[in-house]
């Protein structure tokens, strides 16, 4: 069986510098609706596509919107960190 | 009756036929069903589960499947496997079936897997197994163990895996060594000619250059050209809805959607949009989330249209949305109607809970934020969800509530926390929490108490259990204080769980402390609950402990006890489980005591392969007590002083005592004894405190000492407390001995008629329970061969023993015969006993008191119902039936 993890903890964020940002290209332009399942993220058409930017605490949440593309059917193009 | 757990109903996934037939694949399919695996792996939407299903039903029904969609976010590998199980079953004949497993609170997949593949072994016909949504398991474990499960697949079992992208099954692998078949969504685009087709089937008539364009548009993505003909046929124009949709720049997905439900009636629209809170649903749910009527018709109606809401059932009642669709509305929902979220989540919360949906009830409460709902429902529902095998699930949302920072805590919270933790969590935490619990009692609104203070008990008592703490809790834990009249329907089947489980924990721990009367009376009373709710799983629980229980009492009754437990638990399909260890720790015990040492070490390997030690210290101890005692009645003493010292680590883990602590150190001290460490067990004895020297126990070693010493009237002396009956053990193996040691030293006291006498009553003690361990442990066998057979009221036992001390081989133990016990009479069975010894018929005559004459009439008989033509002829098949040995009585 395996251990329970027991913290209560938030995941804990190195205080020194901030969250990591990052740039998600998908295909196609993302209406309001669309738009809202990325709470956390600004889109910006560009050239067609929607560009997604925005800090990300970390990989877990990185990884949470790359599920949420999948789970919508979105084409992924690219994934870029920038600070 | 109490109402159980509902679970709602998991279907096979029937879409309507493919409206496009797909050759080309579906040969690919039937190509690839030679190998090992095929894996279908494209994104959302891609038409990947229509494909296979058009291919399985192009192969007729002669053709077996089994199909399992994998759950949302599946982390309950129990939930994953049974499924499995159920649906393999289901697609097998008697030969290749898979044994039927009930559910268990301490699954283990390992097992699961290895009873799956040996059953499939014997697979004649070729069987596929589709596994569905293959990228919805989210537990690394489940992974692996379906890693292996592929790894050792039967050659006659084709596995297909359909997955939103490459699943970790080790494919790359499987594909370097030729034993994957893969299709990719490159190839499950339609083509222009397919789209064709499809909208042809749907009635939609468009010009070659729509069609053209909708193609590019949809890229062949058949989600997007589904959505576009859902559309497509309820819009007055269709080639200007084409040129529209290819002129904008919107993603397919987005711009259909909105399409589809702008065509849709405002009715039909919120109930799609509200319905996406859910993951499956019914009539009732969806006029309860729209405040509506005639949801269930609409959903039919949707469903019959076959495009994106599945009906899940054959009467067609509940529901569920294609995935992608479902998740496209969800974010619809969350879009338009934000502020009502919270609300619909808990309506759907409390629907759930009246109708006995327990893990649906919770997830929707604790969406809605309702913290209060939530630990009401979590310490309602906790502990049948873990008896109903659903641990991993109900870890899941204990995990999600209550380890949560912003849930403040409350003694609720830590008595659930603190029963999670005691499942594969830490023992020291749970005892944190149960403090807290306590101390935070009060705050425990009134309404609540009594659920609050059954869970209360019940968890403490199963930590005293896990950590040996006995005594501490059996003066707190007073089951009959908590006779509180349910009220709900839920508060029925909690009472009656949380009861069993109450008074069982409570017999178990009164069981180890030494209250044998009262732990098996709450054994039984636990027993007797549990048969009438039914949980068979803690009826076989108890029947493990009472049979350890009877293990103080009777070798031979706990023997017959244990069986019928383990028998009980086969039948569940738990004859691995952690359950029955303590049946077959028994069992094994009651064996080696009765000198069947082959037998014991068969059921030991068992024992030691079902058990888990960190759950159930107590029983791993007398797990390798039973082991060491046998390998010391093998001569084996370095192997057995081992495991009387691995008993006694796991003992000093227990923090009451336990009446087994002092045997384990005298056995040990016996070892040492027989293996000539003299001194050592001198030094040893000089230790021990005042009352353990007094001991029955610590007396038989000293005697044993001072003979070994050449002092047999220090020995006499030591040992007459024990022979008087002024000191007693609770088991008569040590009785037994004491007789046989005075034995020895009435012997050389050169006191021959003494010896006998005590030989005679240990002969007669032992034979009472077909103890013949004892003899084994002595240094007996010169003195048992002189006794003389012609005075002896145990011949036959006597000639047991002396066989099992010689090492001659024994028939294996068979079921009593009864219809050959009953046929013959009493005064044959007496006359039996007598046939293994050397006395003459005029011997036994005058041994009973009977003529002559009459023996050899019942020597006739015996001859003639046993089908044997002589004495010993008779006293093998006596043997054989089980007429002479262990289930021969005296009475």
């Amino acid at each position: 069986m395996r251990a329970h993890a027991i913290t209560r903890d938030a995941p804990r964020m190195n205080s020194t510098s901030r969250a990591p940002t990052y740039e998600i290209s998908v295909r196609g332009v993302l209406g309001d609706t669309l738009m809202s399942a990325f709470p956390a993220l600004s889109g910006s058409a560009r050239d067609g596509n929607t560009v997604l930017s925005g800090e990300l605490p970390d990989q877990a949440a990185l990884h949470g919107v790359l599920a949420q593309i999948e789970s919508l059917g979105l084409e992924l193009i690219a994934v870029r960190r920038t600070a | 009756m109490a109402k159980r757990d509902a679970a709602v109903k998991v279907a096979t996934p029937t879409p309507a036929s493919a409206l496009v037939w797909r050759p080309a694949l579906v040969d690919r399919l039937e190509n690839a069903a030679t190998g090992p695996v095929t894996v279908v792996s494209a994104p959302a939407g891609s038409g990947k589960t229509v494909l296979v299903r058009s291919w399985l039903e192009s192969r007729g029904a002669a053709a077996h499947a089994a199909w399992v969609s994998v759950e949302r976010g599946e982390r309950d590998a129990q939930r994953f496997w049974d499924q499995l199980f159920a649906k393999v079953r289901a697609a097998t004949s008697a030969g290749a079936r898979p044994e039927a497993r009930a559910p268990s609170p301490n699954f283990d997949a390992d097992a699961a897997v290895d009873s799956l593949l040996t059953a499939l072994a014997a697979l004649e016909d070729r069987l596929v197994l589709v596994i569905d949504d293959v990228h919805e398991i989210a537990d690394r474990d489940i992974l692996a163990q379906l890693t292996r499960f592929l790894d050792q697949l039967p050659s006659a079992l084709h596995v297909v895996l359909i997955s939103r992208r490459d699943p970790q099954l080790g494919l790359h692998r499987r594909r370097l060594q030729g034993g994957l078949a893969e299709i990719r969504s490159e190839q499950l685009r339609f083509t222009l000619e397919e789209a064709r087709q499809m909208l042809g089937a749907l009635g939609i008539e468009l010009s070659d250059d729509g069609l053209r364009l909708l193609h590019e548009r949809t890229e062949g993505w058949v989600a997007g050209l589904r959505l576009a003909a859902l559309s497509l046929a309820a819009h007055s124009d269709p080639e200007r809805f084409v040129v529209d949709f290819s002129g904008s720049d919107r993603t397919v997905a987005e711009y259909l959607l909105a399409e589809v439900l702008d065509s849709q009636p405002a009715e039909i629209r919120r109930l799609l949009v509200r319905a996406s809170l859910l993951e499956r649903f019914n009539g009732a749910l969806g006029d309860l989330l729209t405040g509506g009527f005639g949801s269930e018709r609409h959903l039919r109606e949707l469903a019959d249209a076959g495009s994106f809401v599945v009906a899940l059932d054959p009467e067609r009642t509940w529901f569920r949305f294609h995935h992608l669709f479902g998740d496209l509305l969800a974010v619809e929902l969350r879009h338009s109607e934000a502020q009502e979220v919270p609300r619909l989540h808990r309506a759907a919360a409390q629907w759930y809970a009246d109708h006995g949906y327990a893990i649906e009830a919770i997830e929707h409460a604790q969406a809605a934020g309702d913290q209060e709902l939530v630990a009401e429902l979590l310490i309602g529902r906790y502990f049948s969800l873990t008896l109903d095998g659903r641990q991993a699930t109900a870890h899941a949302l204990v995990e999600a509530y209550a380890y949560d920072p912003l849930v403040s805590t409350s003694a609720e919270i830590a008595t659930i926390v603190a029963a999670d933790q005691l499942y594969g969590g830490s023992l020291e935490h749970a005892a944190t929490q149960l403090a807290l619990a306590q101390q935070q009692a009060g705050g425990v609104p009134e309404y609540r108490r009594h659920r609050f203070e059954m869970a209360l008990v019940v968890t403490r008592l199963t930590l005293a259990r896990r950590l040996g703490d006995f005594r501490s809790v059996l003066d707190e834990a007073r089951p009959s204080d908590i006779a509180v009249q349910p009220m709900s329907s839920v508060d029925v089947s909690m009472y009656n769980d949380v009861r069993a489980l109450m008074l069982m924990n409570l017999g178990i721990v009164e069981v180890w402390s030494g209250r044998l009367d009262d732990g098996s009376q709450h054994l039984a009373q636990a027993r007797q609950i549990a048969a009438q709710i039914p949980r068979p799983y803690l009826v076989v629980a108890c029947d493990a402990h009472l049979a350890h229980a009877l293990s103080w009492r009777s070798f031979t009754a706990a023997r017959e006890a244990s069986k019928a437990a383990i028998a009980l638990a086969v039948e569940h399909g738990w004859g691995t489980d952690q359950v029955i260890g303590p049946a077959r720790v028994t069992l094994a015990t009651a064996l080696v005591c009765a000198g069947r040492l082959d037998e014991a070490e068969l059921e030991l390997a068992r024992a030691e392969a079902t058990l888990r030690v960190e759950l159930e210290p107590a029983v791993g101890c007398l797990l390798q007590l039973a082991r060491g005692i046998a390998d010391y009645a093998r001569g084996r003493y370095a192997a057995a002083i081992d495991g009387f010292r691995a008993a006694e680590q796991l003992a000093e883990r227990l923090v009451t005592g336990t009446p087994l602590a002092l045997q384990i150190r005298c056995v040990t001290l016996y070892a040492m004894l027989a293996s000539g460490q003299l001194e050592a067990v001198r030094a040893s004895i000089a230790g021990l405190p005042d009352h353990e020297c007094d001991t029955a126990e610590v007396r038989e070693v000293r005697a044993a000492l001072a003979l070994a010493d050449g002092d047999p009237d220090a020995a006499v002396a030591i040992l007459a407390p024990v022979i008087a009956g002024e000191r007693r053990s609770d088991t008569a193996v040590i009785t037994v001995r004491a007789h046989l040691l005075e034995a020895l030293a009435r012997d050389a006291l050169g006191q021959p008629r003494a010896a006998e006498e005590a030989i005679e009553r240990a002969l007669g003690l032992a034979e009472e329970d077909a103890l013949i361990l004892p003899f084994m442990y002595m240094t007996s066998h010169e003195l048992l061969e002189r006794h003389p057979r012609y005075r002896t009221a145990h011949g036959a036992f006597l000639a047991e023993v002396l066989d099992v001390v010689a090492g001659r081989p024994r028939a294996p133990e068979r079921e009593p015969p009864v219809a050959h016990a009953d046929a013959l009479s009493d005064a044959e069975l007496r006359v039996l006993r007598y046939l293994p010894t050397n006395l003459p018929a005029a011997g036994i005559a005058s041994e009973i008191y009977v003529s002559t004459n009459t023996v050899k009439t019942h020597m006739r008989h015996i001859y003639g119902k046993l089908g044997a033509h002589s004495r010993r002829e008779a006293v093998e098949r006596a043997r054989e039936l089980g007429l002479l040995g262990h289930s021969a009585r005296h009475d």
